[in-house]
């Protein structure tokens, strides 16, 4: 799994994903987007469009995230799901309390809207 | 019937080649795409949780699953033999989750049709984990 971390403007972090994300790799994710919530990064965008391949452990990974950003008021928006992805999403309802956006600018959008 | 034995020591960084030497068999089935898909997915948390259950996260322990397609259904067995797990001490997780983990056997039950434990070993576990196979034209 590849993982690259960007600025996409002032406050708001891509990470994209690219590879499996499963009980192997999960860890290699926690460690950059914990390196973000000791910042209290604001608001971190994730593009999973090259994550063919999601388990139980890297949905945690994003659960753990989430409830960490919700402590310093931070925000979190994950985009570019290919439908099997989303569907393990769906399958935990964790699509109704993440933001899954469509693409980066629908991910922005709802970024701004959440303040 | 097809059957296929895949054995893999209990470290973390054999599911990748597990599941992409599963893929190609499912993909000879007429499971749709996202069912094979979800076949896969819970293939991976059997064995995820042989490797952080039964074996406490020992790198080193033999993992076997053994694959069995028939024309109707596709199951796998995935076999330890570590500490023995008891299925009915597991928690339902609540949803949507508010805590990491604790969703691997609620996926395994949701993705697949069927899916218990055979306690009849005397070490270790075998769960066994049955998909089946839509039928038609």
């Amino acid at each position: 799994m590849h993982i690259q971390t960007s600025q996409e403007e002032t406050g708001i972090s891509r990470i994209t994903v690219e590879g499996d994300l499963d009980f192997h790799t999960s860890p290699d994710l926690r460690r950059e987007l914990t390196k973000l919530v000791d910042q209290q990064t604001p608001k971190i965008l994730i593009d999973l469009e090259k994550v063919g391949y999601i388990d139980s452990s890297g949905l945690a990974t994003f659960v753990e995230l989430f409830q960490r950003m919700k402590r310093y008021g931070g925000k979190l928006a994950l985009f570019n799901l290919a439908p099997s992805v989303r569907g393990v999403f769906e399958i935990a309802k964790l699509d109704t309390i993440f933001r899954l956006a469509k693409n980066r600018e629908e991910a922005l959008a709802q970024l701004a809207q959440a303040g | 019937m097809i059957s296929q034995v895949f054995e893999i020591q209990s470290h973390p960084e054999n599911l990748k080649a597990l599941r992409d030497q599963v893929r190609p068999y499912l993909a000879e089935t007429r499971l749709p795409e996202d069912q094979a898909a979800a076949v896969l997915i819970a293939l991976g948390e059997a064995c995820t949780n042989a490797m952080r259950h039964a074996y406490g996260n020992a790198p080193d322990k033999p993992v076997r699953v053994t694959l069995e397609i028939e024309p109707d259904k596709v199951v796998l067995r995935i076999r330890d033999f570590g500490k023995k797990i008891v299925l009915a001490d597991i928690p339902a997780p609540r949803l949507p989750p508010d805590k990491g983990g604790g969703l691997g056997i609620y996926f395994m039950k949701t993705m697949m049709d069927d899916v218990h434990y055979n306690t009849g070993h005397p070490e270790g576990n075998e769960l066994i984990l049955t998909k089946r196979v839509p039928q038609g034209a």
